[in-house]
């Protein structure tokens, strides 16, 4: 089964025609301007979030001016399901960066939650980061909390680089000349309409839920207890492809 | 497959040193009564027990090798770098074997142009930005005790520091781990060009209880073109509180928000000879980076902020002595309290930094209702409280009345809608009170990641989630040792 909001990413995911859509989870849970943090539900739409954080001078600077892959619609909870890398990831940071805490429902129906909310916490392990890019494969994120950013800091606007087809996103070494594609301007991220022939160290990620490049067998097989851990039925889709 | 450890006596020493020695040398075992007294505790003295051996190989592959026989002998290991950890996290809790990374402290390769730095675990922090620093360079995270503490300690607690307020704590800044895991088995997880985000998003933090991490890639922070300092002093600790929220509130992200109160000062002032305006209560100190021309204008904003708010004095640095000098409070604070009592304790909780005010009044009324001496040095920018006792242990029922303060002060925190610990970590001092933040099936849920990189009890036990069996029935014995 997969987990789906308006189901606007669904291309870098698994085939799947049984879609569980999140209902509900679509408020503002708890949004604290003077302490930079916000707690939404996954189903809010990003931009009205944005709206909501311009009002304050707010931004979260991972999300660009109007949605994410420039589809109406998309939610709060599709970006970090996804957790796809952005066209800002080395000035910014990475959407794991500025996630702050979650709220998180098992297969079996449990709830869990993980991280807290306010800037900085090590209580416990960072599921909620771990769980940014899982794609729905281990577990519902319902909510999830941000720490904000003054808008004057939010970069320079770009057009994210997707393609009409299928989408690969591929990290390199600084300094690899790529013959095809689009590359951010650290030189260490490179969008393409197809699979690039990188070096050893890089690695990346590609439509239906693949991911290639340097693959340290235990780490595989770490991936796989998480997934028995967490799903141990295998309610939800699979996780990435390796 | 959860084994049932039990702590390891004193008497089976001679047979785990002969062991161990057979694998990686015997000049890589440490025994003997003093060792044991010396490594029975990190910084975080309250609680203390004796290992029955320490280890301190020379390379991953001896890591390994100690933690293959320690696993399959069913021995309890306590991975350990500077020891300067705060919550107990190298305290070895059930005995057995420290493995101390003292030797692990190379840097095995950098590049200026990629932006990354791949070195061994056990060099201290600071080391990494000495090495890139003529190439404009540094390693942003920055916890008090990065001359010190190390790389995998940083990377085990998850430390933040002064400059994360801006920068980002060590997860953010970590690309890949090599890790002996619980078993014994070398994985590499990441590299120089990131990866696995997933799985090192719980291997940061873990606090060695899934593995020991013997390398990592960390990301390289160019430095700032421009960097603005300035100190800003109170008649009142609520007003330098308020200056905080509005500081954070402004649009403008200082690189750093700290705050001291007036015990802090009193004992820098009596160590390093620097003096304050008569009736300061606390104390701000602000820096601001980026580019030219933009941190100063950033600092002047703030500075506007803390004259609105009271400021009675305000000092900006003008050199990068200057600076130095500026920070001496922050940085030496800490060590100075040791001139009001034989024993300090450092607490950690966050809270919203809009309630710091309401907070600090907390912290004081607990401390005087204890009967112990308190002062606040902390990272205010990020609502991360450090409260620090001072006492002495030899007085009876002091301990306690420090453990019971620590709590208290947690419990606000929490009702604040903080965290029990913004970068000290759990370790054993938490462990009870992460009962508060998180619900039992959640904390099972936390508890199970272990067995995701397929760690039993042993690795670093009654640690974070504290399972074994041997930890409840050692607890107060731990405790009990420190008086």
């Amino acid at each position: 089964m997969r987990v789906s909001g308006f189901g606007t990413g669904a291309v870098w995911l698994p085939e799947c025609t049984d879609i569980h859509r999140i209902e509900d989870f679509d408020q503002v849970v708890d949004y604290r301007p003077d302490d930079l943090v916000v707690r939404v539900g996954s189903r809010v739409r990003l931009d009205d979030l944005t709206e909501l954080l311009a009002l304050d001078g707010l931004c979260m600077p991972i999300v660009r001016n109007r949605g994410w892959l420039g589809y109406p619609g998309e939610t709060v909870g599709g970006l970090v399901g996804l957790g796809l890398p952005h066209f800002h990831q080395e000035s910014v940071g990475a959407i794991r960066d500025w996630v702050i805490g979650m709220k998180m429902r098992l297969a079996s129906g449990e709830i869990v939650t993980s991280g807290a909310g306010v800037v900085k916490s090590v209580a416990g392990f960072d599921l909620h980061r771990m769980m940014v890019g899982s794609r729905g494969s281990l577990a519902e994120i319902l909510e999830i909390g941000f720490r904000l950013s003054p808008l004057a800091s939010k970069p320079r606007e770009h057009e994210l680089p997707i393609f009409d087809g299928p989408t690969w996103i591929h990290r390199v070494p600084k300094g690899f000349a790529a013959d095809y594609g689009i590359m951010d301007a650290s030189g260490r991220w490179i969008w393409s309409d197809r699979k690039l022939d990188i070096p050893p160290s890089g690695w990346g990620l590609g439509p239906g839920g693949v991911r290639f490049g340097i693959v340290d067998p235990i780490s595989a097989r770490y991936r796989q207890n998480l997934k028995n851990t967490l799903d141990p039925n295998g309610v939800w889709t699979e996780g990435w492809k390796q | 497959m959860l084994l049932g450890y039990n702590e390891v006596v004193v008497e089976d020493s001679a047979r785990i040193e002969k062991a161990l020695a057979e694998l990686i040398g015997a000049d890589s075992i440490l025994g003997g009564e003093a060792v044991r007294r010396v490594y029975s505790s990190d910084a975080y003295t309250v609680e203390r027990n004796a290992p029955v051996v320490v280890v301190v190989p020379q390379s991953t592959e001896d890591v390994a090798l100690v933690v293959k026989w320690c696993f399959e002998n069913e021995i309890p290991i306590t991975p350990r770098g500077a020891g300067t950890g705060l919550s107990g996290g190298a305290m070895p809790a059930l005995g057995g074997v420290v493995i101390s990374t003292k030797k692990l402290t190379n840097i095995l390769s950098f590049s200026i142009e990629e932006e990354w730095l791949h070195a061994q675990a056990g060099i201290a922090n600071l080391k990494l930005s000495k090495a890139v620093q003529p190439f404009g360079y540094h390693f942003a995270p920055d916890p008090s005790s990065q001359s010190v503490s190390t790389l995998g300690g940083n990377i085990a607690m998850n430390s933040g520091g002064p400059h994360t307020l801006k920068y980002g704590v060590t997860a953010q800044h970590v690309l890949g781990v090599k890790m002996v895991s619980a078993r014994g088995e070398v994985v590499q997880l990441g590299g120089p060009c990131g990866g696995d985000e997933d799985l090192l998003s719980l291997v940061v933090g873990s606090e060695g209880t899934v593995g020991i991490v013997t390398e990592a890639w960390v990301k390289l922070t160019k430095n700032p073109q421009e960097v603005a300092t300035a100190t800003l002093c109170f008649r009142s600790v609520v007003e330098a509180s308020k200056c905080v929220g509005a500081m954070v509130r402004s649009g403008v992200t200082p690189a750093a928000l700290e705050m001291m109160d007036a015990n802090v000062l009193s004992a820098v002032k009596a160590g390093f000879e620097l003096e304050y305006p008569e009736g300061t209560a606390a104390m701000l100190l602000v820096e601001t980076d980026g580019v030219s021309g933009i941190a100063l204008r950033e600092l002047e904003e703030m500075i506007q902020i803390g004259r609105d708010g009271g400021a009675i004095e305000v000092r900006v640095a003008g050199d990068e002595q200057a600076r130095a000098k500026l920070w001496t409070a922050r940085k030496k604070g800490v060590g100075a309290l040791g001139r009001l009592a034989p024993t300090v304790v450092t607490h950690d909780g966050v809270i919203p930094p809009s309630r710091l005010p309401e907070m600090l009044e907390t912290v004081y009324r607990v401390a005087e209702e204890e009967g112990i001496g308190v002062a606040n040095i902390f990272h205010a920018g990020d609502g991360n409280l450090h409260p620090i006792f001072y006492f002495d242990e030899r007085e009876e029922g002091k301990v306690e009345a420090v453990i019971r303060a620590g709590e208290k002060i947690i419990e606000k925190c929490l009702e604040l809608g903080g965290s029990v610990t913004g970068e000290h970590g759990v370790g054993v001092e938490k462990a009870d009170l992460l009962r508060t933040m998180f619900d039992s099936l959640t904390l099972e849920v936390h508890g199970k990641m272990r067995g995701v990189f397929e760690a039993g009890e042993g690795c670093n036990p009654c640690k974070i989630i504290p399972d074994a069996k041997g930890c409840i029935e050692h607890k107060m014995r731990w405790r009990g040792a420190a008086t």
